[in-house]
């Protein structure tokens, strides 16, 4: 299984992409707010396309209870554990 | 349904159904008779210290945390009205509410309690305080409760049926630059249950959305419809509107209502799947315009589900129409009729002057029965502009205008007024204006919604003023400490001098044409 940091920078690209943001590196504490254009909308597009990325579906509730990139990475080792 | 009000009724089914599910929230699930025991506890505490007579207010401010059902219950288990606060109003907002509406007991979670002391600021009677997730000592707020006064699970349960008259007291958007205080009776909310269960009567074996705030009176639909039945409340998560067809489909969800903007926002986004929502029956809309495109599109993502468009202001409990849509045919059609009133209740349509419209032809769309309310809270000026006996009825002006097809029942066709939908939500354009007026210091405020949606409403608002006086965004963020988020102009647009019509007024119509709109912001 990936470790954090891959997941981190994987999870980083999914991010870029939906923000046209290239070059974009998210660390673990970066949440919606410290980067521009990361509203709801585009909060769930990254979520669908880390899903995508990592073959794993997370509940609304889940979803909801993410506060930072951290977190979105814990989720996505929970699922594939 | 039994009992003459609410809390009785939900007593009623909890006794019948103590095992089932009443209420999933945040990954909890509390069945029947835990929610009955926490909210009677809550009671309980009411009454042996003499916080509140049957027909006092109770306010709630919490939340999407099981405390807020929870609160809820226990005002109405109390025999009193709740007043549900809204959490994400500026704390202004909520300490003009909680004074208008006289309140004698505040029930809070724990998330609140920082706040507290400043919303009740300027009280000369706050209401005592119950913290029920809270383990604090009382005394910390004067007077105050937390969780170690309830009374054990082992308690008897309040005294049935000495409920007042009132179950709620919601306040609404108002043209005075104050919110207004619709207050509504346990029987209108039968009424309204009776009406619609000719179209939706649930089964225990349901799981009812719980999507709007609590604020909002479609919530009382959601609320009330599962826990007279034996039905399960599912409580959407906070910050998670644009994935609740994902919760529906993690929770089989079978009836869903929300105004017609969340379902366009989801479909927007791409997040409307085909045939993603097997599990719903029952889908209503509710609050705006619900255009055919919206409708056939959920019905693609949603075949197993009736849809129907209910119609009706807070002033008449929920809503006091419905349609039910043919899911075949129902996208060729720009908008979806509001349907016949319920069979208990009257709708009907008036010319400016009183009268009753000519058949055939659009008026002012007026509602009577016992859904509706006597008038406004503590407002008789008010109560006086919108209500009116005619007929032998007391009749509420909607401000809505309307045309009446026997085919169809009536259509919705546009204000009488500055009343706007934006987001949903019923926005009285001058209560914006007082408040910029106010914050910019100047006389002339014209604030127009911006920008538009299809179907008539407005995703926010732009305010026009003859100049801007330092900061724009300064001055935006200090009507955003008064005013819900939606209603927090977008702009300041200083246009010199302001267009008038003919009759002197501001002139609108110009205004929404305006070629500052037409610019990117």
């Amino acid at each position: 299984m990936e470790d954090r940091a891959t997941i981190l920078a994987k999870v980083s690209e999914v991010a870029a992409g939906v923000l046209d943001h290239p070059g974009l590196a998210l660390e673990e504490g970066t949440s919606a707010r410290d980067v521009a254009g990361w509203d709801s909308l585009s909060h769930v597009q990254i979520v669908i396309g880390v899903e995508r990325a990592f073959g794993i579906r997370m509940t609304a509730t889940e979803v909801a209870q993410l506060t930072n990139a951290g977190s979105l990475v814990d989720a996505v080792l929970a699922h594939r554990s | 349904m039994s009992g003459s009000d609410l809390g009785s009724a939900f007593l009623a089914t909890a006794r019948t159904h103590p095992e089932r599910a009443a209420l999933w929230c945040g990954g909890e699930t509390l069945t029947y008779a835990e929610l009955m025991s926490r909210a009677g506890a809550i009671a309980q505490l009411i009454r042996d210290h003499g916080l509140a007579r049957p027909g006092d207010r109770v306010a709630i401010l919490s939340g999407r945390t099981a405390t807020l059902y929870v609160g809820i219950l226990a005002a109405l288990l109390a025999g009193c009205a709740y007043v549900p606060l809204n959490a994400r109003f500026p704390l202004s907002r909520n300490r003009s509410i909680l004074l208008r509406s006289e309140a004698v007991v505040l029930i809070a979670d724990d998330r609140h309690r920082p706040v507290l002391g400043e919303l009740m600021q300027g009280a000369s009677y706050p209401p005592a305080v119950i913290l029920p997730e809270s383990d604090a000592p009382a005394g910390l707020l004067s007077p105050g409760f937390s969780s170690a006064d309830l009374p054990p699970p082992s308690a008897p349960l309040p005294c049935e049926g000495e409920a007042g008259e009132l179950a709620y007291v919601f306040f609404t958007s108002g043209s005075t630059g104050e919110p207004k205080g619709v207050p509504i009776r346990h029987e209108s909310v039968f009424a309204y249950l009776r009406g619609i269960r000719r179209v939706f009567d649930p089964r225990p074996e349901d799981r009812l959305l719980q999507l709007v705030d609590v604020t909002f009176d479609l919530s009382v639909h959601d609320m009330f419809l599962a826990w007279t039945s034996g039905a399960c409340l599912y409580s959407v998560p906070e910050n998670a509107v644009l994935l609740c067809t994902r919760f529906v489909e993690d929770h089989d969800i079978t009836a869903w209502l929300s105004v017609p903007s969340t379902a366009g926002l989801i479909r927007q986004s791409g997040l409307l799947a085909a045939g993603s929502m097997p599990s719903l029956r029952y889908s209503f809309f509710c609050g705006e315009a619900l255009t055919g495109a919206v409708a056939a599109a959920w019905a693609e993502a949603a075949p197993a589900s009736e849809i129907l468009n209910i119609y009706g202001p807070t002033e008449a409990t929920i809503a006091i129409t419905a349609y039910r849509c043919d899911c075949d045919t129902v996208g060729d059609m720009a908008v979806v009729p509001l349907g016949d009133v319920f069979p208990e209740q009257r709708m009907a349509l008036f010319d400016p002057d009183g009268t009753p419209s000519p058949a055939g032809e659009q008026g002012e769309i007026c509602l009577a029965g016992s859904q509706v309310t006597d008038g406004y809270w503590r407002a008789p000026e008010l109560t006086a502009q919108r209500f009116f006996e005619a007929e032998g009825y007391h009749w509420y002006r909607t401000g809505d205008l309307g045309t009446h097809d026997p085919g169809v029942g009536f259509r919705y066709a546009g204000r009488t007024d500055h009343q706007v939908k934006i987001r949903g939500y019923r926005v009285e354009l001058q209560e914006i204006e007082a408040v910029v007026r106010r914050v910019a210091e100047q006389d002339v405020v014209a604030v127009v919604p911006w920008p538009l949606t299809a179907d008539g409403g407005a995703l926010g608002c732009v305010a026009f003023v003859s100049r801007v006086d330092g900061d724009a965004a300064a001055l935006i963020a200090r009507c955003a400490e008064q005013l819900p988020d939606y209603m927090v102009p977008g702009r300041l647009i200083p246009i010199g001098t302001m267009p008038l019509n003919a009759n002197g007024k501001v002139d609108y119509p110009a205004l929404r044409t305006h070629s500052s709109l037409t610019r990117t912001a």
